[in-house]
């Protein structure tokens, strides 16, 4: 009966011949149109527009800033018109509290689980009064319940939420783009039995989420690059981030065992950091292509396309 | 699993549902409109020969029946079935009405044993038994309080005995009303 009406449904509802991307990275928006193909994604829009400010990076965005990032959206939809396509945004990590709480066991109602959720979030970070949450459970068993919150500056949220409001663009997905890194290489990170990690690089983020052997996200942090301190002194920051904290995540349970740190990054990035990494961690460094499987015409170059865009640019059904 | 947060508001659950209702309703409101559509071609079709009968009948002709009577006949045929009707006619109340008034006003431990019953003077001569006497009056004063009657008159009583038990007899001449 299931199968039927799943069959029906998709019938009536066909799924969306691709999705647009729009990633928030540094001081840049950037959209992307990606058509499904029988071997992948072809993208056939990429636009992108640079601001004077980082958006979500301060506590709240200025009258002003709100302006200026509404009018680079209504330039991008120009570019790249929305139509039926779905429209799913990532944000930058830093700009998100990414927790995942234990419960002994959570309310049937979803509205009730968000207040008590909240609630809890609340008392363990007191700044998400002004914030936006959204859950999600991540397990429910009998005595056991883990579910993931995620909460963001809502003034940055209602200031993006006008932006696209006022050039017609309709998102369907709002999510860090961890996440949708994360669902991009669910597949990959679904072929082995043990805990693992991802590290996602963008031009002005970096961040990395661990997942337990259920493959369900238990723990993540995220930070603003440093530009100012140079490459170098850059990757080796946050190869010396991410060695404390694969520890800190190993050592917080007895029983957790990383045989392999996922690391997706933009070409420039992959080597160099690599590099460091490999020579901090016992654990081998698995490189994931974000560009694979995406192709382009001739002159649009997938390679110049931060992996969270692309990554967004896949729809989420 | 996949990572399902969305700080977008999503469509809701229903929305497919909703879409999968309306869409059985156009499919409908589609078949509906065939069917009126075949309907009025239909009709359209027959339109030429109902208007030619119409016209027909409005110029009278449609043949008449030859084997119907004439409305002077038909009215003199019902005044001969009022005088017959007349004629057999009953004074008071036909005979099954009253057998079905008897059996609702006898008493129990009262029963009927011969009833004539003379239809034009309206008239009803029963003879009744009972095991007591009280029997009796009492189905005199139910026949008296039934308003089906006009008199009801007791005009013989008598004891009979047969083998151990003893019963009352009685002779009840009723005159219906007219």
């Amino acid at each position: 009966m299931s199968r039927s009406w799943n069959k029906l449904a998709t019938w009536l509802w066909p799924a969306p011949p691709g999705a647009i991307g729009l990633g928030i990275s540094g001081n840049r928006v950037v959209a992307v149109r990606a058509r499904r193909t029988g071997d992948g994604y072809r993208v056939t829009h990429v636009a992108e527009e640079c601001l004077p400010f980082v958006p979500f990076r301060d506590a709240m965005p200025r009258a002003k800033e709100s302006a200026i990032l509404a009018q680079a959206i209504q330039r991008l939809a120009k570019a790249v018109p929305q139509g039926h396509w779905p429209l799913q945004i990532a944000l930058p990590d830093p700009a998100a509290i990414f927790q995942v709480m234990d419960f002994d066991s959570l309310p049937g109602i979803a509205r009730e689980r968000a207040a008590i959720a909240r609630f809890r979030l609340e008392r363990e970070c007191p700044d998400v009064l002004r914030m936006e949450c959204a859950f999600q459970v991540l397990n429910e068993e009998k005595g056991h319940a883990t579910l993931l919150a995620l909460a963001i500056e809502r003034s940055w949220l209602d200031c993006l939420r006008d932006g696209c409001r006022a050039t017609g663009y309709v998102p369907n997905v709002t999510d860090i783009t961890a996440n949708h890194v994360f669902n991009r290489f669910h597949d990959v990170i679904g072929a082995s039995a043990d805990d693992g990690a991802l590290i996602s690089i963008e031009p002005d983020t970096w961040s990395i989420l661990f997942w337990d052997h259920a493959h369900r996200p238990r723990f993540a942090r995220s930070r603003w690059r440093d530009t100012g301190s140079g490459e170098d002194a850059g990757y080796e920051m946050i190869a010396q981030d991410v060695e404390r904290l694969v520890r800190a995540y190993a050592l917080a349970q007895p029983g957790r065992r990383i045989n392999g740190i996922h690391l997706c990054a933009a070409a420039p990035d992959r080597e160099p950091f690599a590099e460091r990494l490999n020579a901090r961690m016992s654990v081998p460094c698995i490189h994931l292509d974000m560009a694979e499987g995406f192709f382009a015409t001739p002159e649009i170059s997938v390679l110049g396309i931060s992996p969270g865009v692309l990554a967004a640019a896949i729809p989420r059904l | 699993m996949k990572i399902t947060t969305n700080f977008a508001t999503p469509a809701g659950w229903m929305a497919l549902y909703l879409a999968g209702a309306c869409f059985l309703l156009a499919v409908m409101a589609v078949i509906a409109s065939m069917v009126l559509f075949i309907s009025a071609r239909q009709f359209r079709a027959e339109m030429p020969v109902l208007e030619e009968q119409l016209a027909r009948y409005r110029n009278r002709e449609i043949p008449v029946s030859s084997d119907l009577l004439s409305h002077d006949k038909l009215v003199a045929l019902r005044a001969q079935v009022q005088a017959l009707n007349g004629l057999s006619g009953t004074a008071g109340q036909a005979l099954p009405m009253l057998l079905i008034h008897l059996e609702k006003l006898i008493p129990d431990g009262a029963w009927l044993v011969s009833l004539q019953y003379r239809s034009r003077e309206g008239e009803t001569k029963l003879v009744a038994e009972a095991d007591r006497a009280e029997r009796l009056t009492e189905f005199m004063k139910r026949l008296e309080q039934s308003g089906y009657f006009s008199q009801v008159l007791l005009t013989r009583q008598a004891q009979r005995q047969e083998g151990a038990q003893q019963a009352i007899q009685f002779e009840i001449q009723l005159r219906g009303k007219p």
